[in-house]
Parts: C-alpha cells; sequence; structure tokens
C-alpha cells in the first residue's frame, strides 16, 4: 500500500510538471553562430596587397616602406628626408559579400589615417593636378565599391616636415551597406 | 506531330530559365519554444542538429566561392540578422518576452540603432514579428569560431 501511494506521489508529480510546462512561463534553448577567421585578403570585404610595399603581417595588412618588409629586395631603404612619394594601387579593397550572390549589393568604403601624420590616401589613379580618379586625396575618404570591382588605393607621403627614423600611422577602414551617399 | 516538338521546347526553355534565378534561396526557418526565428539572411542555414544557425565560413551551404570569413580584429554588423515571431497558434500566449543573450563576449545583438549589447530583450504581441542584428567582433587568432547565444522565451512584456 506504501509503495503504491509513493508512485501515485511520483505520477502527481509528473503531471503538475507537464501542466507548468504547458502554460508557457519560460523557454530556453540554444544557438551558435560560427566565424571562420581569415587574413584580410580573404575576408567578406577584403583587402589585397598590390605593391611589394604592402603586405599580411599574420593575416593583416601592413604597409612597410622598410628593410623589415618581407619584399625587400636588400635597396632602397626607404624614403628620404623632404621628399614627397605617390604610390597608387597600394592595395585594392573588394566587396567579398555573399549578398552579392543573388542581388547587387554596394558597400561604401571609408579610410582615414590620422591627421597631419604626413600620410594621404586617394582612390583610383592620381593625376598631375593632385586629384584622384575615384577619391581625392586626404586623410579621409570614401568610395563605392561593387562586387567583383575591386577599388585601388593609393597613398602620399609627405616627408617634407619629417625628422629621420621609423614613423607608423594606423589606418582605420569602415564600411557600410549601400553606396555613399 | 510538329504541335508537340513546340510544346516540348518550351517546357526547356522555362526549366533554363529556372536555373538562371539565383541558386541560393535563404529564408531559415527554426521554432524555438513555439516562437518562429527566421532568417533571410545569407549567412544563416541549418545545422546538423536542425538549429537555424549563422555560419560565415566556406562549410556554409551558401558560400559563394568568394569571401571566406571576417579578418582579424575587425568588428562586422549584420542587420535585421533574426527575426522573431510570436506566433500565437503556437505559443498561446498572446505577449511574450523573447530574451537573446550572448554567451560569448565576441558576441553582440542589437535592435534598430540602438548599441550593441549582450543581452537584447523584444516584447511581441500576437503573431507580431521583429528583427533583431548581430554584432561580431572578430578575435585575433586565424581559425574557425563558434559562439553560443541563448533565447529565453518569458509569458507576458518584458520587464
Amino acid at each position: 500500500m506504501k509503495k503504491l501511494a509513493g508512485i501515485l506521489l511520483l505520477i502527481v508529480g509528473l503531471t503538475l510538471a507537464v501542466s507548468a510546462g504547458a502554460n508557457f512561463r519560460y523557454y530556453q534553448a540554444d544557438r551558435t553562430i560560427t566565424v571562420n577567421i581569415t587574413s584580410d585578403d580573404n575576408e567578406l570585404i577584403d583587402l589585397d596587397p598590390v605593391q611589394p610595399y604592402a603586405y599580411l603581417n599574420n593575416g593583416k595588412l601592413t604597409i612597410e616602406i622598410s628593410p623589415n618588409n618581407p619584399n625587400y629586395p636588400g635597396y632602397g631603404d626607404g624614403m628620404s628626408h623632404n621628399t614627397t612619394y605617390v604610390f597608387e594601387d597600394m592595395f585594392n579593397v573588394s566587396n567579398d559579400l555573399w549578398e552579392n550572390e543573388d542581388q547587387n549589393f554596394p558597400i561604401c568604403v571609408q579610410i582615414s589615417v590620422p591627421q597631419n601624420s604626413s600620410v594621404e590616401i586617394f582612390a583610383g589613379s592620381y593625376n598631375d593636378d593632385g586629384t584622384a580618379t575615384i577619391a581625392n586625396p586626404g586623410t579621409q575618404i570614401q568610395f563605392t565599391v561593387e562586387h567583383g570591382k575591386p577599388v585601388p588605393v593609393g597613398f602620399i607621403f609627405d616627408n617634407t616636415c619629417e625628422t629621420l627614423g621609423s614613423h607608423s600611422v594606423n589606418m582605420d577602414i569602415q564600411a557600410w551597406a549601400g553606396a555613399c551617399k | 506531330m510538329r504541335k508537340i516538338t513546340t510544346a516540348v521546347l518550351v517546357i526547356l526553355s522555362i526549366f533554363a530559365i529556372g536555373l538562371n534565378t539565383p541558386v541560393v534561396s535563404t529564408i531559415v526557418e527554426d521554432i524555438v519554444g513555439g516562437v518562429t526565428v527566421i532568417s533571410n539572411s545569407i549567412y544563416a542555414t541549418m545545422s546538423n542538429e536542425n538549429n537555424l544557425t549563422i555560419d560565415i565560413s566556406a562549410n556554409n551551404p551558401n558560400y559563394p566561392g568568394y569571401g571566406k570569413g571576417l579578418s582579424l580584429s575587425s568588428t562586422y554588423r549584420f542587420d535585421d540578422a533574426l527575426i522573431f515571431e510570436n506566433n500565437v497558434s503556437k505559443t498561446g500566449i498572446e505577449v511574450i518576452c523573447v530574451q537573446i543573450q550572448s554567451n560569448d563576449e565576441n558576441l553582440k545583438f542589437y535592435t534598430g540603432d540602438a548599441m550593441p549589447s549582450d543581452i537584447v530583450s523584444i516584447t511581441l504581441g500576437k503573431n507580431e514579428s521583429k528583427s533583431i542584428g548581430i554584432e561580431i567582433n572578430s578575435t585575433s587568432d586565424l581559425g574557425l569560431k563558434e559562439g553560443k547565444y541563448t533565447i529565453y522565451i518569458y509569458s507576458g512584456e518584458c520587464q
């Protein structure tokens, strides 16, 4: 008899648990997101080095004009004091977002370098009058990138006021869905 | 006899047009506690456990052959990546609170233009749906990374 009561209690307990669930007070489930972390030249918005001065340093795009660059040929240790260098096509920006598979999905890319760093950037080819075909030189430029049409980014190094030695600046790259306004 | 040939040709050409349309149709649907979770994102797919998952790697069946992932130490935001709907016929409750909580420091969620955070709560009325965006901060080491998040569903409005 005692045993039976025990079983009955168990059934009541089970019924309670089931009805609580059916009343829907609370539910929880886990889901996952998987991401492949890859080098700059393989990602959704990718940055491909074009000139030997640009290379991937542990997957990150780096522009380095010094003997520390793995492409350094053994000559031309850097840029001299009081000179201005213009490098076209330092690296390309591509739009490899998968959204392009079933629609036209342009992005607006903005590249910035610090002001007064003696570095300026531009997009497209450099013109003799100091302009560029896609985005004129500046410390912050914007341009639209369509899938399959990489945009080349160039650099101007104005070493007029720079002292000898090594200088480094950080470049910031942002992108938004849709063409630039 | 000629007529029949024409008919066959027409059918064949329709087939060819069908093949030309985008191969990727990406509406993934998952039911979590009666709540419908939908994604129109091309990065969404069903996992081996038959759950909705976001997979930004070449393992995703939608992978188009370019853009193998996210680069090191970058931040990506995907607007409206997940849509939650209170399907009353399945939940049986007119007002629910859906809470999405990240279990990974590199994963955040947001609604509209709000700043991404670890937890996002949305109140859903009868058959109402709302979308949330996903922010992914990639790590500083290469390779496949998996982040988990938990979906909590409560009856009534969010507190």
